[in-house]
């Protein structure tokens, strides 16, 4: 059982660079957290602070209750996976898997029968006597998550471990690691820059930018609440749509006056002044619906997708992306109507780019 | 299908091919005419007659040599020294490259320059030799009389090897260090269990280049042997060197009457001095052309 609090947690390199500004979090016993963003913005330092491998600056880092700042990465109970999967290139996968165990002393038949149930889990079983280098990127993954969980730990640290492998392979190693963390119930931090693993596994994500926590929640709160311009764009794919507006009574008009839309309609408390108007292209209806905005444009683009088609389109210079039907879907340089429902607009400050206060 | 080559292609393949053939053949003939001369009858060497095959084929050279009593002493001598001084001289060279590898290694940069420095400026043939006695005197200080032990220790370090090792421990990728200390390595456990299997065939080469200097470890072994006054300490090269005197020497070769040549002689005994060398290599050459990390990261 692991409680993890991570209080005021600074990472400060001994050039001066700041990569972690007071990031701080509550991780339950068994909760699968997911620190999410764009590369350089923090999230791998602190995931190595936790580990043990990266000293912490300033803050403390509990575990049970218990001050864990100064302990080795064996005392904190914690097991990793490596982006680069970091196997022991001399070594048999089976050695590799029983690597830990060996470290610890544990009995030859005890760590026989794990390794071979280990192996059987993921599928390693034929491959057991082969070196990493006669493996696939799959496979080799697959060791380095066998590795990891064989020492039955209470902790799993995952850094980008699916970001070496092609499409296909990542979806399937997906849902093999929530099988995993369904069957362990360990507590799970995991690293990626991918919002898509980050929504589809996360029970919480930590977004991050440059340092700094934006926002921490489910992914359903990330994805229907963004706190800001950056969580907004950073979780959903294609990204939510911003254009820049001005908000003068109850109107908001954009930069060369072509649209005029009744924000007053929106569910923000409004004020005269500069904002940044999105939506999310999957929100928006080519048919009409009640309580929407009817906005004409032109497509410029059409992209399909199978399941989907992105019609790129332009509003007041800026390009939106509408995702529709394939079959609702225009031809190119087509006008046409689609509907954008009053209660699916955010609305961020354009200074602070905060979202603004609901009514 | 295959290309077919361009004319300076071709051109330059075949001076290849010849260059690299004559170079090895002037690489062999020597150990070539070495053996033949030591098993060639008297006349035939002394007069010259030797050109490649062996003339007259004797073994008594090589029979004298196994009878000598002093050439089995010398041969126990160097082959102690030799596996000795290259546990000993792996064991530091390890651990130096090894520091040396670690960035948080205090005054890490320091260490280096200086090591680098022993290695492009030797200090030359005198202060050398001076080197050695006061060498002598410090272990007989600190209690280390034997003359072999005196050699294995205080022979046991090459600045060129330990930059090796060095290079080699900082090609083993950071993650895999780090997975093993979060599998609960200990430093010495990251050493042995990771680093020292990962850089096998750099090991390999340092232990072949310091396995063949004990070996053919000559000027060290004279000048301390010398020194202590103990014959019987002399390592085969020293012995061959005295013998080769001996058999050089007008009065030897006016009193000379065994059924070969001094010359075999001479010759039979660098072939046996040789032929551990020859032995050894190709077990010790599979490693050399093994990469470090191969499949342990992703590259």
């Amino acid at each position: 059982m692991s409680n993890l609090v991570l209080k005021d947690i600074n990472k400060i390199y001994q050039n001066g660079f700041h990569a972690v500004h007071n990031f701080n979090l509550e991780i339950k016993d068994g909760e699968f957290i997911v620190f999410v963003g764009p590369s350089g913005c923090g999230k791998s330092t602190t995931l190595r602070m936790i580990a043990g491998l990266e000293e912490i600056s300033k803050g403390d880092f509990l575990i049970n209750g218990e001050r864990a700042n100064e302990k080795s990465p064996v005392d904190r109970g914690v097991a990793m996976v490596f982006q680069s999967y970091a196997l022991y290139p001399h070594l048999t996968v089976y050695d590799n898997l029983a690597f830990g165990l060996t470290l610890e002393g544990v009995d030859d038949d005890i760590i026989d029968e794990k390794v071979n149930k280990i192996a059987d889990i993921l599928g390693l079983t034929p491959y057991l006597d082969r070196k990493p280098k006669a493996l696939s990127g799959g496979q080799r993954q697959r060791v380095a998550v066998g590795r990891a969980i064989i020492r039955q730990v209470d902790v799993f640290l995952m850094d980008e471990p699916l970001s070496n492998l092609d499409a296909k392979q990542r979806v399937t190693m997906r849902s093999e690691i929530i099988q995993i963390h369904r069957s362990t119930h360990a507590t799970t931090i995991y690293v990626t820059h991918d919002q898509t693993e980050a929504m589809t596994m996360a029970d919480r994500i930590v977004v991050m930018k440059d340092g700094y926590v934006q926002q921490i929640g489910t992914p359903e709160e990330l994805y229907f609440n963004p706190c800001n311009l950056f969580v907004g764009g950073f979780i959903g794919e294609p990204p939510m749509n911003f254009i820049k507006g001005s908000i003068k009574g109850n109107d908001i008009t954009f930069e060369n006056n072509s649209l005029k839309l009744d924000i007053s309609k929106s569910r923000y408390k409004i004020a005269d002044g500069d904002v940044y108007f999105g939506f999310r292209p999957e929100d928006i209806s080519m048919y009409p619906v009640e309580n929407a905005y009817k906005i004409h444009a032109l497509s410029t683009l059409t992209e399909m997708l199978g399941d989907s088609t992105n019609i790129y389109i332009e509003i007041d210079r800026d390009t939106v992306i509408l995702k529709v039907d394939p079959h609702d879907a225009p031809a190119m340089d087509v006008n046409f109507d689609f509907y954008l429902p009053y209660d699916k607009v955010y609305l961020f400050d354009k200074e602070t780019e905060k979202v603004l206060e609901g009514k | 299908m295959k290309r077919k080559l361009e004319a300076s292609e071709l051109i330059f393949k075949v001076l290849s091919y010849t260059f690299l053939t004559v170079f090895s053949l002037a690489c062999l003939y020597p150990f070539v005419y070495a053996v033949s001369s030591s098993i060639s009858g008297a006349h035939a060497v002394d007069y010259n007659e030797v050109i490649l095959f062996p003339k007259d084929i004797q073994f008594d050279a090589f029979s004298s040599i196994f009878h000598n009593n002093q050439f089995w002493n010398a041969y126990t001598n160097t082959l102690f020294l030799t596996v000795y001084g290259t546990i000993w001289a792996i064991g530091v060279s390890i651990l130096g490259g090894y520091a040396l590898s670690k960035k948080r290694l205090l005054f890490r940069s320091g260490f280096n320059f200086f090591l680098v420095f022993t290695m492009w400026f030797s200090a030359g043939i005198v202060p050398q030799y001076l080197n050695y006695l006061q060498t002598q005197k410090v272990f007989a200080a600190i209690g280390i009389t034997d003359v072999k032990w005196l050699i294995v220790i205080a022979m046991g370090m090459a600045a060129m090897n330990i930059i090796l090792l060095r290079n080699a421990f900082e090609g083993v990728s950071s993650e895999i260090e780090e997975a093993a200390i979060v599998d609960g390595a200990t430093e010495f456990q990251v050493l042995t269990k990771v680093y020292i299997p990962m850089s096998q065939s750099t090991i390999a080469t340092v232990a072949l280049f310091f396995g063949i200097s004990r070996w053919n470890g000559y000027f060290w072994a004279r000048q301390m042997i010398a020194a202590s006054g103990s014959p019987n300490e002399q390592p085969l090269q020293v012995f061959i060197r005295l013998l080769l005197e001996d058999y050089t020497n007008l009065e030897t070769l006016a009193s000379w009457t065994a059924p070969y040549s001094p010359n075999s002689a001479i010759y039979a005994l660098i072939i046996v001095a040789i032929i551990p060398i020859l032995v050894i290599y190709p077990f010790i050459q599979k490693y050399f052309a093994k990469g470090v990390n191969m499949g342990g990261v992703k590259e």
